[in-house]
């Protein structure tokens, strides 16, 4: 299969290749539909035998949580158990560098993962002042 | 013949070809924009097929649409955008798009909706020609009486009054293609997949500065379940949304007995009560206007009667009583023999073939229907069979009408389904409902809209209710219903109610700080 690497110079023949086109092209082969099988399917070796376990409310809220502590954890790469706003940034993290002022309320420049717990009860509580 | 100005750009470049439009003081003959762009990249959705290096090439093209007695004059984008890896910067899959964003509007307060459906595997042609596009295939959904080709036709209930909308294949699909040394199959799984929709999504805000734009997902099916993963990846990456639609949801794969054969049926038996009115089978049975308030009995009964009954069964295989199946068959139409035995756990596949002796019900719409052994019934789900053939030959006309073409083929449905790693955290299906309480968590002001049809069974709409409910309290999260199937926008009727809910939710989302 042979592939072409658009240059702006191919580009330009591409685009002269097709002005001419006056006359009605062919019109394009409809799309191709390669398997029977549709959302949401899961092949069977894949399915589990029995449902895993579904957590909800304060459980669930812990587990959300656990996975953002560890999230933060990743992205702690030298294990200080605090981020500085480009340690957050350079792992992936820009929530934490763009709230960083407001998550960073001891001014240390740098911020655990219970400086952005407390960030977040604070957002939540803030928004659920709002108007609905 | 309407007159279009066409532009071809390469976003990365900055480049702009053809683009001279109304010119002609350049002293010569005004060189007249090329009409169409001929992609000659060639693209497979192969499992081990990566493109060697990719363009971020684009054609662009002016339209209007009316809109509630507006006049909105739009551009639409087709092309591709390359997603990178945030930490390496290195490429990663070049992404097949279409793009419309109204023709003035401010990039700061204009909102902007990317759109996808699921499978996974699958393109977004339904989405993008069937719900809130400039234009829709009129399929007359639910009535099968006027085959395809379906008419295509300005959609006057289009989301483009109220939003910019940017239709996108995911890898192993359409025109998508990993780029080397990944391949398509890199892709293809549940944290994977969503990763690489974060990279394009902050790839498309970055090259069109849509940075301050209030951001939308709209995914269905198979995309709710991406939808929940992408919005917690996004907010932890710092791209904040605005709201989450979530069409025909599977949030969670354990609690689909279609996909795990022992879960609690429980959340279907409404879908089937449901059903049973449409053909008038129940007993007894409501009128339509009173089918919403007939169906708010069948969730309790399903959750105070049916589904601990099928919790007694399944743990130490309990029959039902004669009194209970009898109720079942009065609730659903579905004989009263059918619930008795082997197994009270009703499975949809079951309910289709068995609820009309002789006849097959669509899985994706049980209001759709056909005799066992005519054409529509060969195929599995009569509903599926009577569209799909008029969506495919449809999405590629129809970006060719936009200008772009290429001798490529556009998968619809592809193989990624088989090869996809459905492992997500401990599970070896996907429960996401952790990962929309952390985006709900991350972004407290962030709004989910769960859109349902009465009449699937593939994604039943009270399992939805269950599994949403596992959130904690949250008055940003709001269900509606409507009569249809998995795409519930298919049916005209419906179509016009979820513009109106959805018009309301950007209104409300729009509120936020």
């Amino acid at each position: 299969m042979s592939r072409i690497r658009v240059t702006g110079a191919t580009l330009a023949l591409a685009i002269a290749a097709a002005m001419p086109t006056a006359r009605a092209a062919d019109p394009p082969a409809p799309a191709v539909i390669e398997t029977p099988y549709r959302d949401p399917y899961v092949p069977p070796q894949s399915r589990p035998p029995q449902p895993a376990e579904a957590k909800r409310g304060a459980a669930l809220q812990a587990q959300a949580q656990g996975e953002l502590a560890a999230a933060f954890a990743a992205a702690d790469t030298a294990h200080k158990g605090t981020l500085t706003r480009d340690e957050a940034r350079a792992g992936g993290l820009g929530y934490i560098a763009n709230h960083f002022d407001d998550i960073d309320t001891a001014k240390r420049g740098a911020v655990s993962f219970d400086d952005v717990v407390r960030y977040l009860d604070a957002r939540r509580a803030a928004a659920a002042t709002r108007p609905r | 013949m309407p007159l279009f100005r066409h532009c071809l750009i390469l976003a990365s470049l900055a480049w702009v070809a053809g683009c001279g439009g109304g010119g002609g003081d350049s002293g010569g003959t005004p060189t007249p924009p090329p009409s169409a762009f001929s992609d000659p990249v060639t693209y497979s959705t192969a499992a081990t097929s990566s493109l060697p290096s990719a363009e971020e090439l684009a054609f662009t093209s002016k339209h209007t649409l009316a809109i509630d007695g507006t006049t909105y004059a739009y551009t639409a984008t087709v092309g591709h955008l390359t997603a990178k890896d945030p930490g390496s910067g290195a490429a990663e899959a070049s992404f097949f798009y279409v793009a419309y964003t109204l023709d003035g509007a401010s990039a700061n307060s204009r909102p902007i909706t990317f759109f996808y459906n699921g499978g996974p595997g699958s393109a977004t042609a339904w989405l993008h020609l069937g719900s809130f596009g400039p234009k829709r295939l009129v399929t007359g959904n639910p009535s099968t009486a006027t085959p395809a080709p379906f008419p295509l036709v300005d959609n006057g209930h289009s989301l483009l009054d109220v939003s910019d909308l940017v239709f996108v294949d995911a890898v192993g699909a359409g025109w998508s293609e990993a780029i080397s040394p990944n391949v398509n199959s890199s892709f293809w799984g549940v944290d994977v997949d969503a990763a690489v929709f974060r990279d394009f999504v902050m790839r498309y805000v970055a090259v069109n500065a849509r940075q301050d734009s209030p951001k939308y997902l709209f995914g269905e099916s198979y995309g709710t379940t991406r939808s929940a993963v992408l919005a917690k990846a996004l907010e932890l990456a710092g791209v904040e949304l605005r709201g989450v639609v979530l069409q025909s949801s599977i949030l969670n794969y354990n609690s689909n007995c279609s996909v795990v054969l022992n879960a609690n049926c429980e959340g279907n038996l409404p879908s089937y009560a449901a059903t049973g009115a449409w053909y008038g089978l129940d007993s007894p049975n409501p009128a339509p206007a009173d089918v919403p308030a007939y169906l708010v009995n069948a969730r309790a009964f399903a959750a105070g009667v049916y589904g601990p009954a099928v919790a007694q069964f399944l743990s130490n295989h309990t029959p039902p009583s004669a009194q209970l199946t009898a109720s079942l068959a009065n609730l659903t139409g579905y004989a009263a023999a059918n619930w008795a035995a082997p197994n009270i756990n009703v499975h949809a596949g079951d309910f289709v073939r068995k609820l009309i002796p002789g006849t097959l019900l669509g899985s994706y719409d049980t209001r759709v229907s056909a005799a066992n052994g005519t054409p529509l019934a060969a195929g599995g789900d009569p509903s599926s069979t009577f569209y799909e053939g008029g969506f495919a030959s449809a999405i590629t006309s129809y970006v060719a009408s936009l200008g772009y073409t290429t001798p490529s083929k556009y998968i619809l449905l592809g193989n990624a389904i088989n090869g996809w790693n459905f492992r997500h955290g401990a599970n070896p299906v996907p429960d996401v409902v952790p990962d929309l309480a952390a985006a709900l968590t991350l972004n407290p002001d962030l709004r989910v809209l769960s859109l349902n049809g009465y009449h699937d069974v593939v994604t039943p709409f009270y399992q939805t209710e269950i599994d949403l409910a596992r959130l904690p309290a949250n008055p940003n999260v709001t269900t509606r219903f409507y009569f249809g199937g998995h795409m519930t926008y298919l049916d005209d009727a419906s179509q016009a109610q979820e513009k109106a809910d959805l018009e309301a939710f950007y209104a409300q989302s729009g509120n936020a700080p």
